[in-house]
């Protein structure tokens, strides 16, 4: 279960004019949920996500996960939240272009300290599971921009994560490929239970999660379960 | 062995530099007379000395122009005249037993009237010989006021300018490796700064600041070691080609070694380029060694950024 309570988290300094990003946001979040959250661009919905993934610190408030106040987690003990509960899913798919894609999907497992051979053959197994078993030794470079984007789901489950964060997933594909790229997300959240927290403006998208929370100039305006 | 008698002779104030020499020994000496043009000491005009010659003398051509003597033409030696015989061109290097007017050791001893002294023995070892102790010998029937210049003393004034160029190459060295250690270290941060978005990445699925800080360090352990081999191995290929185009003849001019005497002064610098392996051990290490510095410098610096930070870049 996520618990965020109160928080806020304001952008900009030395100097620039400050942003509120967030503001005093709080809501729940149960276990297996998937949730659609909602905005206009610059309503604060990377930022929410940014938080609850643990890749920034909100400035005051808190975000629990199962019980653990990450806000209060030191570096290291973020990144191994990070590694063993959160998946990220970006609109720009931030794979790493000098690695192959087998390479890109073990690189969450590396520092586990599991064998090479492990790590590889479990990344093919993530590979497997969004269907391009076929291109592992191919660099993402020579993928399309919906192949790129299943590899960065399949480096987001190879951990087995709780949590899969995907920020405006679809935002760079077009409208068939953004559609198999959701039941991909949808199908993880049904069948493996993965809680699944979808940024997005597209309402298309908002109607296959099963929770919708809009947020307006950082504050919460709408919570509704669809 | 050959001994000279150097003096100098005076004439209206004006000194003229004498050697009194051995016509016959032409083996071991000041000069080494030749007819062959263009060699050292060569007989340009007239002929040598001659063993039984007696109030003659072979004068430097130099000071022959200068003085406007000819063969045929009589000059002044402590009272007594002397024909020139010939005119032979010395050389102008700095020299023992040098001069400006070469005569019969016999009558150069007559002039004097100290008996049958010399100022200068010349001596040429046997191959077995061994200097020191020939040294030590000479030192113990003369004195020990004699001075000795041997063909080693030549080495240790080229091994004296040596330990010179060594102590000035080796503060250039000194300069030239702080100057390294700046770039590298700023072209390491340069490196890892250019990889921003990608450690932002690393962060983001999980990796550790001290995973980040390894992973670089370690790279940069590779490239240096790569790049400490290659830099041996140029090093290598440029110091040996420069050893074999470069002129490392010696002056003479360092020694006071006759310039024409009868044995010639090696002046050829040999240098062999020797592969050191304990040389190159420490070229390497010092490359890792600064690797691993820069390494664990930009990584740093830049593993404690929060993932967002680091994802903003790309």
């Amino acid at each position: 279960m996520i618990n965020i309570r109160n928080i806020t988290k304001t952008y900009g300094d030395k100097g620039l004019a400050k942003v509120k990003a967030l503001e005093d946001v709080s809501f729940a979040i149960e276990n297996g949920e998937m949730i659609a959250l909602m905005g206009a661009s610059g309503s604060g919905k990377s930022t929410l996500l940014s938080l609850i993934g643990g890749l920034d610190k909100c400035d005051s408030g808190s975000i629990s996960v199962d019980e653990e106040n990450i806000s209060a987690l030191n570096a290291q003990k973020l990144a191994d939240f990070r590694r063993d509960k959160v998946g990220f899913v970006f609109q720009q798919f931030h794979l790493i272009p000098t690695l192959s894609v087998v390479e890109n999907i073990m690189l969450p497992l590396l520092p586990s300290g599991i064998k090479k051979a492990e790590c590889c053959s479990v990344a093919k197994e993530a590979l497997e599971k969004v269907g391009l078993g076929t291109r592992e030794k191919h660099l993402p470079g020579e993928l399309s921009g919906g192949e790129q984007q299943r590899v960065a789901i399949a480096r987001a489950l190879v951990n087995k994560p709780e949590i899969i964060l995907a920020d405006e997933p679809t935002g760079d594909l077009d409208s068939k490929t953004g559609e198999k790229i959701l039941e991909l997300l949808q199908a993880l959240n049904q069948k493996e239970k993965v809680t699944i927290i979808i940024a997005t403006h597209d309402d298309k998208i908002a109607k296959k999660a099963k929770r919708k929370i809009v947020l307006k100039d950082g504050k919460v305006i709408e919570d509704e379960k669809l | 062995m050959a001994g000279v008698l150097e003096f100098l002779s005076f004439k209206d104030g004006h000194p003229t530099i004498i050697t009194g020499l051995s016509p016959n020994i032409t083996g071991i000496g000041p000069i080494k007379p030749t007819y062959e043009k263009g060699e050292c000491c060569e007989i340009v005009e007239g002929r040598y000395l001659q063993n039984t010659d007696t109030y003659t003398a072979v004068v430097d051509k130099e000071f022959a122009a200068s003085e406007d003597l000819n063969v045929g033409s009589k000059i002044d030696i402590g009272g007594k005249d002397f024909e020139v015989v010939g005119i032979i061109n010395t050389g102008r290097t700095a020299r023992i037993a040098g001069a400006q007017v070469f005569i019969p050791i016999g009558t150069a001893q007559q002039i004097v009237n100290k008996g049958d002294i010399y100022t200068t023995v010349f001596l040429k070892l046997s191959s077995q010989a061994d200097p020191g102790a020939v040294e030590k010998k000479i030192k113990s029937s003369v004195g020990e006021d004699v001075t000795i210049t041997t063909s080693a003393d030549f080495l240790a004034t080229v091994a004296g300018m040596s330990t010179m160029t060594k102590t000035m190459a080796a503060g250039i060295s000194l300069i030239v490796i702080v100057l390294v250690t700046l770039f590298v270290i700023k072209s390491s941060l340069a490196a890892v700064y250019e990889r921003k978005g990608e450690i932002g990445i690393m962060k983001a699925v999980g990796w550790r600041d001290g995973d980040i800080v390894k992973l670089i360090t370690i790279e940069n352990i590779i490239q240096s070691l790569i790049g400490g081999v290659i830099g041996c191995f140029i090093a290598y290929i440029i110091t040996y080609l420069f050893v074999m185009n470069a002129n490392l003849v010696i002056p003479e001019t360092i020694t006071s070694y006759p310039a024409c005497a009868a044995s010639t002064l090696s002046t050829d610098l040999t240098v062999n380029v020797v592969f050191s392996p304990y040389l190159i051990l420490i070229g390497i290490s010092a490359a890792v060694i600064l690797g691993i510095l820069a390494g664990y410098a930009g990584s740093k610096k830049i593993s404690s950024l929060l993932p967002n930070e680091a994802l903003r870049e790309l």
